[in-house]
This record gives C-alpha cells, structure tokens and sequence, in this order.
C-alpha cells in the first residue's frame, strides 16, 4: 500500500457514465516522493559500492564505482537510519533509531525489511558480529543487543542507566567493543554475553567512533573533544591529542587502505589520518558545514565519508584529494511510464533522477544520473521490456533495464534536446529533438538515426505511434503536426490558428492522434490523412499538456494551469476533474497502467497520483442473440466481431416460447454473465449463467407460476455497488412490474410497477443508464405490448424504495395511438456522459430507431424530447418493431447499437457505431449485419 | 549561503569601488592570458582546444530598461583571425550560463547553448534550453535561431550568438612577461603598454537579456551569482566567474614556479561549491608569497581575506543595481560586471594591496559598446541590444593578428 502518513486519498465522483453494467467512480490517491533534504550519516563498503544511510531522506543509498547513485526509500520518513553493516548474509544492515527498528536491504532485489525491537530501544551503531549476528547498540535502553540474519532480536546485555552505549566494532578478540558515551567507559562482550568496562581517565566522552586497527589495538575517538583513545584487547589505554581544533569532536574513525588510521572532524570540517603510533600525519579540510560523520575504507583503496552538512558523500584518497556526490533531494517527476507488471517508472527532470514506484508496495528506487543536469523528460517502456528515456539536458538517450542497470546512449547532434520518447511500429524506440528541429530514432541496441524537420525552431515536442505505421508528433514551436515514417519521410500538417504550441500527443481508440495545445488550451485531432479538429478546454487557458487514451475510450489530459485533470470523448465532448489533486501540484505526464488506471507526475506537489478510472468490462462488447417464438429456445453468443463464443439452449429442447437476453458481469470476474429469460408458453423463469463457465449463477421463477406470459430482462450495475444487478419484467399478461435482483446474493430488493397503471396488461420492457449524471444507473421501463409507447425512466438511487422517484414526467416515444409498446435500451450517445434512451418500435410497427437526448429530457423534466437520431435500423416495411441493446463494441466510449429482427421478420443481427449514428442521424451506415440463425425468421432478442 | 551575504556586506561599505584591483596574467608565446582567455595548459592557440576557452562574462542591468538583466559569455579569442580558432561556434561543444540564486554556490539555473555545424555562409542554428526544464516550464526550450540575429525568447528577452569585438582591454603581453618568472616589472609604462585586445580585436559572444524576474529566487532577493561552463561530452572545459582568477591565483604563478603544482586545468574542471575546499589553501599561499599580502588580517589587507572573498568562483551581482553611465562608479564589478569596468586596473590593486594599481590600458571601445554612456564630449551614445560591439572586419586584420603588441 502506500505510505499513509504521506498519501492523500481523496474519492472523486465523476460525472462520467460508463457504458457498461459496471459503474465505477475514478478515485485519485496520491504517492508522495521522499522530499527531504538528503542528510547521510553511516557508510560502509558493500556489494555493488558504497552504502550508506540518509537520515535527512529516510533512504538507503549506493554510490557505485562510476558515481551512479541509487537510493531506496524507507517507508516511513521519520526512520532516522543511522548506523549501517554488511550482514554475514551479504545484505546491508542499518539501525532505524527514530523507530526502533533494524532494518536490512537486499542488495540484490533492493527489498527492505524491518526487524522492530523493543519501544525506545533508539539502535545506533550496528556491527557484523564474529557469530554471524549483527550487534547493535542501543541508547535510549542502555543495551548491547544482537540480530540474526533472520531477524531474531536479543538483548544481550543491559548496561547501567545513562551508559548511553554508541559506537560498536568487532574486535580483535571476537569480543564485541564498544564506546559508552553517557559513562566515558569503553566496553567489551563476548559474543555469549560475558561483560567487561574500561573507564576512560580523562572522563572524555568516546562518540560513534571505535574500530579496530590494523596494529591489533581497539581505536576510538572523542564526541566532545579532539581526542583519540587506543585500547589493547587487554584494556591498557593510551591517548592521543594535540591535533586539529581542541574542541572539535571525533567523529568517526576508520582503517585506512594504508596501515593508518582515518578519521572525521565533524565540526571542524576536517579528515584526518592517525598512524599507529598516534601521530596525526596529515589533516585535510572539507567543504565548509559539510560536518564529515561516518567514515569507511572501501576496496577501491579510497576512503568515503558523509557529509551530512551539505548531502553529500565525499571519496577521498589517501593523498588527499577529494571527489564529492552530490545527493539531490528527490523532486519533479515529470513524466512516467508503466511496465507490464505495474510498476511505474518516472523521470524528474530537477532531481536529475529516474525513480521506479512499485504500487502494491509503495517501495521506491530513485537512480541519479550521473551527468548533472540530464534532466530526464519523456520515458516509455521499450519493445525489449526495458525502460528507455529521453534527457533533455545531456543530449542522450538512456536505457535502464528493470534491475537498474543503466546505460547511455550519445545522440550525435550535440544540442538535440531529445524531449519524448515513443516505441515504434518497427520495434525502435523514437524521440524527439526539441533543441535540433530532428526526430530520432534508436534500435534497442543504441544505434541512433536522425531525421530532419524542416524549419527551425520547430521544436518537436510530444511524439506517438499512429495507427498508419507512421510516428506523429507535435511541433511546439511552428504549430503543425508531424507525421515520420520508419524511413523518415517527414509530412507536416498545420494546425489552424497561430502560437496554439501543441504539445503532447497520443493515438487515440479512434484511430486518430489526439494533441493537447498549450497555448490555445484546446485538445486537437487529427486524422491520418492530416484532418484537424479542435476542442476549446471548459476552463480557458487551461494549460493542457499531456495526453495519454484510457480504457474507458477517452482521452484524458493533464491541465497544468488549472491543476485539473481533463478527458475528452472521441465526440469531442470534454469535462474537468480538479477534486482529490493536491493544490498547484504541477501536473505533467500521464500514462496508463496495464490495469487501466492513470498515472499523473505532479511536478510541484512530488508526488505520483493513480487515478482510477471506471473500465467497461468485456460484458459491453458481447452480443447474446436468443430466438423468438416458434423454435427451439436458443442464444447465441457473439464476440464485437461477430465470431460465435458460445451457444445455449437454456430451457431445454422442448421451449419454443423465445428466449430474452442481457448480459453483465455479476460475478467479477470481468467476463460477461449471461441472462435469459422465457417468451410465453411456460411458468416464467430466469437464468443467470456464468460467461466463462456456462455453470448457474442463479435461476429463478420470478413470477407467480400461474402467469406464463414470458418476461423481459436487464443487466447492470444498478445499486453502484460493483457488481451486476438483475431486472425482470413481465411480458403480455402481467402487470407492469419490476422486480429488481441485488447481483450480490441473487436477493429480490424492490419491486414496483414501472407504468403508472397497475391494471394494465401489457407487461413492461427496461434498460439502464445513468441518465443524470449522478454515477449512478437509472432505470427506464418501456410499456410492453397493448400500450402506448410510454416511457418512464426512475432515479437509480431510489429504485429499492416502496415509491421510487421518477427522473422526470413520463412521454411517448412514438405516436401516441400505437399501440404496441416500444422496447428500450440506454447509453451515451452524444459524449455528454448522460446515457440517452434508445426506443425501438414495438411488434406490429415498423423497425423505428429514435435517440432522445438524455440532457434534454432531464433538464425539461421529460417537456423536450430531442431526437439526437431517428431512422430505421431494418426494411422500413416488415412490422416486426425493432429489438434493441446498446454495446460498446470499438471501446471508444460512445454508445454503439446493435439491433436484431422483430417478431416474423427474420434473425438478421445488426451493429451501428455510435460515432456513425451521431454523424448520420436520419440514415447511419451499419457497422455489420448477419443471420444469427440461417434457417429461422422468427425474429430474434439481443441483449 | 552566508558567505555570499557577507560579501555584499563588506561590498556595501564601497571599498571596492576605489580599492579593487584585479589581475591577469599570461604568458608564453603567441597568446595571453587575459580575464581568462588561455587560462590553463590545455588552450593553446589551437581550433581545437581554444574554441572551448571562455574569454569573459559580463552581467549588468539592461541599459534603458531596469526590468533585464544582461549576460554576455563571450569564447574562443580571436575567431577567424590569428588565434588560429574558426569564426563559429563548436557544435561539439556545450555552452553554459550557470546561475546561482540561493548563494549556495551551487547553480540553481543554467541556460544552456548549443549550435548546429555551420551551412556555407557560416551560419549555425541554435538553441537556448532551460534546464532544469521544470523550471523552464512547459517546454524548456526558450529560443531557436540563427547565429548573428538577434532572436527573440519565450517569455520575454533576446537573444544574440555571433562574433562580436572583444570589448575587453588589457595589457596581456606586459602582464604576460610579469607573471612569466616574476622577473619583469609591470605595469608597462603609458605608451609601451597595448591593450592585447583591441581596441579592434573579436571574440565570439553569446548575449542573453532576459527579465531579471526570471532570475531571482523570490521577488525580494534580487542577490544572484554567474558563472559560465564550457563542456564537452559532458566534461568541464574551461569555467569563469570573475575576471582574472585562474590566470593570477591558481598555481602556478609566476608560471616558473611549480612548488604547488600545475592546478589551472583542476580548476577549470572545479565546481564553485568545491572551490574553499580544493583551491584556498593555494591561493592564500600565492597571495602571501606572489603578490605580498600578508596571511592574516582584515579584508582587504590579508590574504585568507581575500581568498575568502574571491571563492567560490562566482560573478555576484544585486539585480536591482541600476546600469549607470559611469563605468568607474560602484554600480559595477566587483558587483556584476559592465564591459566598461576597468576589471583589470580594480583586481590589481586589490591583490597587490595597492602596489599595482593599473596596467596603464583603459577602455577604448568608444562607440563600439552601445551602453548608453557619454562620450567625451557628452553627448550619449545609443542604446541598443545586444551591447557589444559588431565584429572587426577583416577576421584576419591587424586587430587579431599576431604577434600582439
């Protein structure tokens, strides 16, 4: 999970419907970034480089022998790692004084766990003990104690109140020594506990510092004064003054690679070298408060120290000369990507870093470059499942693979300014070159080609790959849009109106590339063939920046001036989200993850927000065809592309009574459940089976056995509650009631009558959408056959209620004097978001089609009934009426419709896209049409 | 940070304006070392090296509008002419202003310039970023132009890359022999001393104007520092800050001497915040030793004041200075630098503690800097960006031909 004291979580209702049964409002949570000024305190020579601990940032870090830096965050800031050790076990083991706790990291894996020990135990120091356990000291309890390699902790010595054990080394003797500071008493233990105590004659107080030297003897040093003890393992002492600054302290004291001793001033800003004869032979001076603390002796044959004072950790050679790394605090993530497996990866542009968040977990890796001022901008997962990235400072092109090994890759043209970052459809990665007017390209094995755009000053900015095989990518700076194919032949489209800056661009489910203009504040489309359209954002000069396509079919941006999050339809229909974003975050990249959820970098705010964004299942795509009377009862199962999934004959062999469909996924498995429900002929009886298995999820005889005039079905989400709710209905005979099944148990929660004459006959039809736009599905019921065309929509959130509320007044769908009902089906056909209803003529009428604006009805409490279409899905001159459902079949997020033959008029299944019926209301080109039973015309029900 | 505090303290009280002094050296051959031009051993008079050798920067207030400020980097001595360097940029090489707003030394922006190969004419592209780019925000990328047109930057400012007169004055080769063996006496007497650079000698510059709001850290702290970096494949060329540091402080002065050591390359590949550290302990020791200043004292008079002073290696400079027509008055070096700041005659003085206090050379640009400042007979002359002066036709006229005089 994430860390809680540092995430916020903020649930947002989005006024978005979800063309599916399943409704599920975008929630926002926050990950913030270890912010903290870098203080490093312990270090020690590991595996890999040089460890050491940051108390400033809470993390764990590596310096390697190239300078590569690499820091592992601690869950929780206030950690305070102080001392640190390699483990007998090759890991790296530190104290965790601000908590309590021993930590250890994996050196191979960077998996830290953390041992607690008892409540103000405050560990200090830690050593690797000769039994394999690592010993640690600990102030706040006076106690010497000891972990094993599993984690096992024990006290094994409680020393007197106030002794304030610090420092701890492993002696020459397998004894355990350390320094007391509160009691000026140097210590020894034995590793089964025996204790000795040497008291100091000058009552000095011996700090962090104690080691062993290389002459045999236990060296340590003073926390208040310019002192350094030597201690035989038989306890003769001997002391050593009369260098540096009197006052200033010891701060740490290390073998040196040359036979000497080395040690810190901390407040004197010096190292210095003792030999074993206790002479100071050299002092250096350190960068000014830089306040040297721990230092190591590392196989390089230099000696490290910290610098807690100025974040940095300082190699220094026994010459002298010094060579510091800077520690950067983390900070600006500006773009992020996602590999398969969730993890996310981010550059930030100020730290000069590239961090990788693991979600599930909330660990984080950050990995300083080692040229400063990279600045790390664009960054995408490659084709060879590494992750490739674009620094826009050093003109390079940088490669980690997921373990964090890094590799650079030199652009030729120095000044390229490589900025965004794409995989092509040739397997190559391809960036752009804002600083170079070029556009480049590299194989995964580094090799870069470089192709010119024409103009200077282009500035190509946001780079993505096209459904034509060509890379599209934004001009910044001569507003166009590029188009480059993998031989890097260059077309450039204008985008209309001047300084519009186009930035970011990403193919969107509608085969064209969507770009967000900064200045203009406008998102752009452009088609293939180079059409441009332009969409003004709600909130003027917005900022829109970058833009990435969601699963749930929209485009969604991030507003940097506003500090909104927007999404746009592929209508061109756009709305705003600015609730659960930190103020003034600083919004920049955004990425999808594999789950479907968004990725946002806040730049100012350093932090990684994951929006949830609502998916619509598979269930939307699949179409159910089940026979109308005369047959044997049977469905059909179709995939978007029409290939058969699986068939069913539901109510065994012998019903010829016509089978009703819905399909939702009750379940949760994502796979679209099956609904059917008898025609006429038989008790009344509901079956709802598992998409994936085909087994019974529930079956019902919902009506009283004696009525045998069939039923209708719905599906969908209708209590909000994640999971696929049941709605029936009775066919000619019954009353208009509803009967509404909680998906979650299969337990009947209301039931009411839909049509306002309990006496009528006719039955009733119904659908769900969320007509409002409160997030929640509303349900509409149609008038069964012998009535009017009447409609009448309740609001969802009432629907389990004795009386629940209608959305606004009832109205006829069609002429008032038929009398044939009408059957329904809803969705969002317009990209408003509200789901309209979609009326298909009863039996006995014509194949009539209208769409009413759900907008329209609601905002005039059902006065203006406005037909956002209106034609006929079939020959305008069978009277079978139309059977109607509404399915996503392209995932672009607008309602498409797939319609099947009314009673005696064949088992003809046609799909309409949405975009097509908004685009061609009175006449939309059909998508497909086929015989879903070759040798029956009895007409037949989708769902 | 309280360093560069404290100096403005010590600034406030106008000792400078009279007493500073400044410093230059040189030597060998062909060439001299100037403010920094040849400051080390790897920038010989060859196209190679020498392309990458930062002459001086400049940091002033925009003359006629007090809301810029300006910086000039100017690169490469004598470009097309006898410094045997072409008269374009190296596209090979990264050109840095780096700016230092916190007073940590530490440079918290930095524009950076690049160039294309030049086409026929000798034209380049090139390109301002701002890094880091977060804070340069929405693209980093500040101008795109062709070098010797003044182009414009996003968000406001110009921007000007060409070759241009050097308006730098300086008895290089007098110094040069000085500094040489300390054998030889300087300043050369009025009349025998030349100025090494002109008055018509040429440079390349990179000429920045930009609101000075763009680089301050917080509206009231109009206190930043400059230095500029030239790099290459992501390694330190040659850096500057103030005029003359390398070339007078950094051993080995006199250049026979190499009891220290060789460290002009070390510290033209040093980080300012590194500079107490690496460097101080040399340059009291040659403040001391060289230029007679006794080792403890009040500022000016010691040497440990002075190396405290003059490191870490960074241009200071008060933003809200106002750009005046007096180039002797205090609104200039040490407080930023204006190309009419007789540097030279300042850092002399203060290094010798008065023992040298000219190089008998002062500035002979006349018109060429279009600063607004009065000529002789006082009438002012122009404003107009970018300031310094258009380049010396011929490139391989006598003003950058050698030998110099």
């Amino acid at each position: 999970m994430f860390r809680s004291k540092r995430t916020k979580t903020v649930r947002t209702r989005l006024s978005v419907e979800i063309l599916d049964s399943r409704i599920v409002p975008a929630v926002i949570t926050e990950s913030a970034l270890a912010s903290a000024v870098p203080a490093p305190q312990g270090i020690v020579d590991g595996p890999g480089g040089v460890w050491y601990t940051d108390s400033g940032a809470a993390k764990i870090g590596r310096i390697d022998s190239n300078g590569m830096v690499t820091e592992f965050a601690l869950s929780d800031p206030l950690a305070d790692p102080r001392g640190i050790a390699v483990g007998s076990d090759g890991a790296l083991w530190f104290t965790l004084f601000g908590i309590d706790a021993i930590g250890r990291l994996d050196p191979a894996n960077g998996l830290i766990s953390q041992f607690s020990l008892t409540t103000g135990t405050a560990p200090t120091e830690i050593a690797s003990g000769p039994d394999g356990r690592l010993w640690y000291t600990g102030q706040g309890t006076d106690e010497i104690g000891a972990i094993t390699t599993s984690g096992v902790a024990t006290t094994i010595a409680t020393l007197s109140p106030g002794d304030l054990p610090f420092g701890i080394t492993t002696g020459p003797d397998d004894r355990l020594w350390f320094t007391q500071f509160g009691s000026s008493e140097v210590g020894a233990i034995t590793t089964d506990g025996t204790l000795s105590e040497f008291s100091l004659v000058d009552l000095l107080e011996p700090g962090a510092a104690i080691t062993t030297g290389p002459d045999g003897n236990i060296w340590f040093g003073s926390a208040t004064s310019a002192f350094i003890g030597r201690i035989t393992p038989a306890g003769t002492l001997t002391e050593f003054t009369g260098f540096g600054v009197p006052e200033s302290t010891v701060t740490d004291i290390v073998a040196g690679p040359d036979g000497a001793l080395w040690f810190t001033q901390g407040d004197g800003d010096r190292v210095g070298r003792i030999a074993t004869d206790g002479t100071v032979t050299n002092e250096f001076d350190t960068t000014d408060v830089g306040a040297p603390a721990a230092i190591a002796s590392a196989s390089d044959g230099n000696l490290y120290f910290t610098e807690p004072g100025t974040a940095s950790v300082t190699q220094i050679a026994t010459t002298g000369e010094q060579l510091t790394t800077q520690l950067v605090a983390s900070s600006g993530p500006t773009d992020v990507t996602a590999t398969n497996d969730g993890t996310v990866w981010y550059t930030q542009a100020d730290a000069n870093k590239i961090g990788r968040l693991t979600p599930v977990s909330g660990a984080v890796i950050e990995y300083s470059l080692s040229v400063p001022l990279s600045d790390p901008r664009g960054i995408t997962v490659g084709p060879d499942g590494n992750i490739w990235f674009a620094e826009f400072g050093s003109d390079r092109i940088g490669r980690f693979t997921p373990a964090g090994v890094l590799t650079e890759f030199d652009i030729p043209t120095v000044g390229a300014g490589p900025i965004e970052i794409v995989t092509g459809p040739d397997g190559a990665l391809w960036f752009t070159q804002s600083a170079a007017d070029q556009i480049g390209r590299i194989d995964t094995t580094g090799t870069i080609t470089e192709f010119a755009v024409p103009g200077i000053g282009s500035i190509p900015f946001g780079i993505a790959s096209g459904s034509d095989g060509r890379l599209w990518f934004t001009q910044n700076g001569s507003d166009q849009i590029g188009a480059i194919t993998p031989a890097g032949v260059v077309t450039e489209f204008e985008v209309p109106g001047a300084s519009s800056e186009p930035m970011g661009i990403a193919p969107g489910p509608d085969g064209a590339l969507w770009f967000t203009q900064f200045a203009s504040s406008q998102i752009g489309r452009i088609s293939t063939d180079g059409t441009v359209s332009e969409f003004a954002t709600l909130t003027a000069d917005a900022g829109p920046r970058e833009i990435v396509a969601a699963i749930d079919g929209r485009l969604w941006f991030t507003l940097e001036t506003i500090n909104a999050l927007g999404q746009i339809n592929v209508m061109g229909v756009a709305s705003e989200i600015t609730d659960g974003l930190t103020e003034s975050a600083g919004l920049s990249g955004i990425a999808a993850l594999p789950t479907g959820s968004l990725v946002v970098a806040e730049t100012t705010a350093n932090q990684i927000a994951n929006v949830f964004v609502g998916s619509p299942i598979d269930a939307a795509s699949t179409i159910a065809v089940g026979t109308d009377r005369g047959t044997v009862g049977t469905v059909r199962v179709f995939a978007a592309d029409q290939t058969e999934l699986y068939n069913l004959m539901p109510f065994g062999p012998n019903f010829l009574g016509g089978v009703r469909t819905a399909q939702a996924d009750f379940n949760g498995d994502s796979v679209a459940d099956l609904v059917v429900g008898t025609g006429p002929g038989i008790t009344t009886r509901v079956i709802v089976f598992d998409g994936a298995t085909r087994t019974i999820l529930f079956d019902v005889m919902p009506f009283e056995p004696s009525f045998t005039g069939g039923v209708y079905v719905s599906a969908g989400d209708i209590t909000g509650d994640g999971a696929a709710d049941l709605v029936v209905s009775p066919d000619e005979g019954g009353g208009p009631r509803v009967d509404i099944y909680t998906g979650a148990g299969f337990a009947r929660i209301g039931t009411f009558f839909g049509i306002a004459d309990p006496n009528f006959r006719g039955g009733a039809r119904t659908a769900m959408g969320d007509m409002n736009g409160d997030g929640r599905k509303d349900l509409g019921v149609a008038a069964g056959f012998g009535g009017g065309p009447r409609v009448a929509v309740f609001d969802g959130t009432t629907i389990t209620t004795a009386d629940p509320i209608r959305l606004f007044n009832d109205f006829f769908a069609f002429e008032q004097t038929l009398r044939n009902g009408t059957y329904i089906a809803m969705g969002d056909l317009d990209g408003d978001g509200l789901a309209e209803l979609f009326m298909g003529g009863g039996p006995g009428g014509g194949p009539r089609v209208t769409v009413f604006s759900a907008a329209n009805l609601v905002s005039s409490g059902g006065a203006t009934q406005t037909p956002l279409a209106n034609f006929f899905a079939g020959d305008p001159n069978t009277r079978g009426g139309i059977r109607l459902a509404v399915k996503n079949l392209d995932g672009d997020g607008i309602a498409d419709l797939v319609v099947g033959s009314g009673a005696g008029s064949g088992s003809a299944v046609t799909g309409y896209l949405g975009v097509l019926i908004a685009a061609n209301a009175a006449a939309p080109p059909p998508e497909f049409t086929f015989d879903a039973y070759s040798d029956f015309t009895g007409g037949v029900f989708v769902g | 940070m309280n360093r560069i505090r404290r100096y403005q303290k010590i600034l406030g009280l106008a000792v400078f304006s009279t007493a500073m002094a400044l410093v230059i050296v040189t030597l060998s051959r062909e060439s001299t070392e100037a403010a920094d031009h040849r400051d080390g051993p790897i920038f010989s008079n060859t196209p190679a090296n020498g392309r990458a050798d930062i002459n001086d920067i400049y940091l002033f207030q925009a003359p006629g509008n007090n809301n810029n400020t300006v910086m000039i980097l100017t690169v490469s001595p004598f470009p097309g002419g006898g410094g045997g360097t072409p008269a374009t940029f190296d596209q090979s090489l990264t050109y840095d202003f780096k700016v230092d707003n916190t007073g940590d030394a530490v440079e918290d922006l930095t524009f950076r310039v690049t160039f294309s190969a030049p086409n026929a004419q000798g034209v380049q592209r090139y390109t301002l970023r701002g890094l880091p780019s977060s804070k340069f925000r929405p693209t980093g990328i500040l101008a795109t132009g062709s070098t010797g047109a003044n182009v414009p930057i996003r968000g406001g400012g110009l921007i000007r890359a060409a070759i241009q007169d050097d308006p730098f004055f300086f008895d290089g080769t007098g110094f040069g022999q000085f500094i040489a063996a300390g054998a030889v006496a300087f300043p050369r007497a009025p009349g025998t001393a030349k100025n090494f650079f002109g008055p018509d000698a040429n440079t390349l510059a990179i000429t920045i104007e930009i609101p000075t709001s763009k680089l301050r850290s917080a509206p009231g702290n109009p206190n930043i520092g400059l230095y500029a970096t030239t790099s290459k494949n992501g390694v330190l060329m040659d850096r500057m800050g103030r005029p003359a540091i390398n070339t007078t402080l950094v051993p080995p002065v006199p250049r026979n001497n190499l009891t220290l050591g060789s460290r002009q390359t070390a510290f033209n590949k040093g980080l300012p915040r590194n500079d107490k550290r690496d460097f101080r302990a040399n340059m009291i020791t040659i403040l001391n030793t060289v230029y007679g200043r006794p080792i403890n004292g009040p500022f000016p008079t010691s040497a440990t004041s002075l190396a405290d002073f003059l490191l870490p290696d960074i241009l200071t400079f008060n933003t809200s200075t106002a750009f005046t027509t007096n180039a002797s008055d205090a609104n200039g070096f040490p407080n930023g630098r204006r190309m009419r700041d007789d540097v030279i005659d300042l850092e002399l003085n203060l290094l010798t503690g008065g023992g040298i206090t000219t190089d008998n050379v002062g500035d002979d640009n006349g018109d060429r800097i279009s600063d607004g400042t009065l000529r002789s007979n006082g009438s002012a002359r122009p404003i107009a960006f970018p300031y310094i002066g258009p380049p010396n036709l011929p490139l391989n006229g006598a003003g950058n031909s050698f030998p110099r005089p």
